[in-house]
């Protein structure tokens, strides 16, 4: 069977924003893949760890012991 | 970039052909898990009606079909939450059932970074998906 569009699909995106009672903005952010950021070609660039910080351009290494 | 379910493209399937009665994707959640994948049907952990801090499921606000790339190909839905207790929302997905842990789920993400919420605070959460032609 013929391929109509090999690059075409779903592409979901979010973001927000956080405000106080009083309307002021406290915080925005984004609404991300699993604490993953990709590039547009996949490769991942950084992540969110659960204590809310982000770490850009580190590799995760297993240290677990044997 | 949040990630589109598995669940969420069998039911854009039906939808495109009409079978299995699938239901309209108008509902919003958020929770306080994260790490939810393509394979995930629900949040990690929904906040629920019974956490009593005004952050349940509930219809988005303003549900559109806007221009991405060519006109109306992105669906949208924007809500604001309400915070009426103390809650750190960490996750938001997309559903087509109002009832809570339940229905199926279009697209799911983390938030970067989590929204750390006090009583009286709000939560302006955009979420779309492309029906992507490049």
């Amino acid at each position: 069977m013929g391929e109509l569009d090999a690059r075409s699909g779903l592409q979901a995106t979010g973001e927000y924003v956080l405000r106080d009672k009083n309307g002021n903005i406290k915080q925005t952010g984004d609404v991300i893949e699993g604490n993953i950021e990709r590039d547009d070609k996949g490769n991942i660039i950084a992540f969110t760890d659960p204590n809310n910080i982000r770490h850009v351009d580190c590799e995760v290494e297993n240290d677990s012991p044997d | 970039m949040t990630v589109p379910t598995n669940a969420g493209f069998a039911e854009m399937a039906k939808h495109a052909t009409g079978t299995g009665t699938p239901a309209a994707f108008t509902f919003i959640a958020v929770g306080e898990g994260t790490g939810q994948v393509a394979s995930d049907t629900q949040l990690a952990d929904e906040i629920l009606t019974g956490d009593s801090v005004g952050l349940e499921r509930d219809t988005a606000g303003t549900i559109s079909t806007v221009q991405t790339t060519v006109p109306d190909d992105t669906a949208s839905w924007v809500h604001v939450f309400t915070a009426t207790g103390t809650k750190t929302v960490s996750e938001a997905g997309i559903f087509n059932l109002a009832t809570e842990n339940a229905g199926d789920m279009l697209i799911v993400g983390d938030l970067s970074p989590v929204a750390a919420m006090v009583s009286g605070d709000t939560l302006t959460l955009t979420m779309k998906c492309q029906f992507k032609a490049d």
